[in-house]
């Protein structure tokens, strides 16, 4: 890392602080530590014709095989619950026959798409019980009709 | 007659062993490279196994983990659940039964691992009795 900090100051001309914000917007410090030109340290910096990858957070879930076919279907969907993009789960089946990992989520960018989903929804459906009108409750009736 | 060899080797606190041993049967099947796709559920492949024919097993899924269900993908008769990188194996020597219990005529199998996966299986079997 601070490789790549005094190959950006030396190379670019800037302050150090400035090297250290330009390093935390790109994943690449390895690659800024090696450049040996302006144009190769530019290359990796993101700009807005190479942007940064989105910031992605992770949510630690456990799933059905339903559940997991349903949220596997909302790839690049925006999550209305965190108004983050569904990038993708990735786990494993374990001996409970759940799926347990993480959802991966990403920050909306300009490219962000306009179908939208609710993850928790998914993950805690509402019951059909609940869902079910009530049902009307018969009348007690004796054997003479009264 | 077609055969299925298999090695297995440990090496560990500077003791190393490996040892192999040959089964033999009419017929191997394969699954060559399947490849399952990242964020797949119950792709279907069909194959064809004669559970109680096979003499040899082996079936693993690189690159990433793997459920493998067994003729249906809802109610499976049998479900293995493949490490990435580790194999299922039986064979008649083996010391625990076999996973596979029911003939088996599709594959249902669901990537959640976050990477493809290639499937790689031999079965060697011999129907006769």
């Amino acid at each position: 890392m601070n490789e790549a900090i005094n190959n950006i100051v030396d190379k670019l001309g800037v302050g150090r602080s400035v090297a250290e914000a330009m390093i935390k917007r790109s994943p690449s410090a390895a690659k800024i530590a090696e450049a040996k030109s302006v144009e190769q340290i530019r290359a990796v910096l993101p700009t807005d014709a190479n942007p940064a990858p989105p910031e992605s957070t992770t949510v630690k879930v456990s799933l059905s095989k339903e559940q997991l076919k349903q949220l596997q279907q909302q790839r690049g969907k925006l999550d209305l619950d965190s108004g983050k993009v569904f990038d993708r789960f990735a786990g494993a089946q374990q001996a409970d026959k759940l799926f347990h990992g993480n959802c991966h989520l990403t920050e909306r960018t300009s490219k962000s798409p306009t179908e939208s989903f609710s993850l928790q929804s998914i993950l805690h459906p509402r019951s059909k019980a609940a869902d079910a009108p009530p049902t009307k409750r018969k009348q007690k009736t004796t054997e003479d009709g009264k | 007659m077609a055969s299925l060899t298999k090695t297995w080797a440990a090496n560990g606190g500077g003791l190393s062993k490996s040892y192999s041993k040959e089964y033999s049967g009419t017929l191997v099947q394969l699954i060559d490279g399947e490849t399952i796709a990242d964020s797949v559920t119950d792709q279907q492949l069909t194959v064809a196994i004669d559970v109680s024919a096979v003499k040899g097993f082996l079936i693993v899924s690189e690159g990433g983990a793997l459920t493998v269900e067994t003729n249906n993908g809802t109610t499976p008769d049998d479900t293995l659940v493949l490490p990435a990188g580790r194999p299922y194996e039986w064979d008649t020597d083996s010391l625990d039964s076999f996973l596979l219990t029911a003939d088996v005529t599709d594959l249902f199998l669901t990537n959640a691992s976050g990477a493809a996966a290639t499937l790689y299986a031999w079965a060697v079997v011999d129907p006769s009795p």
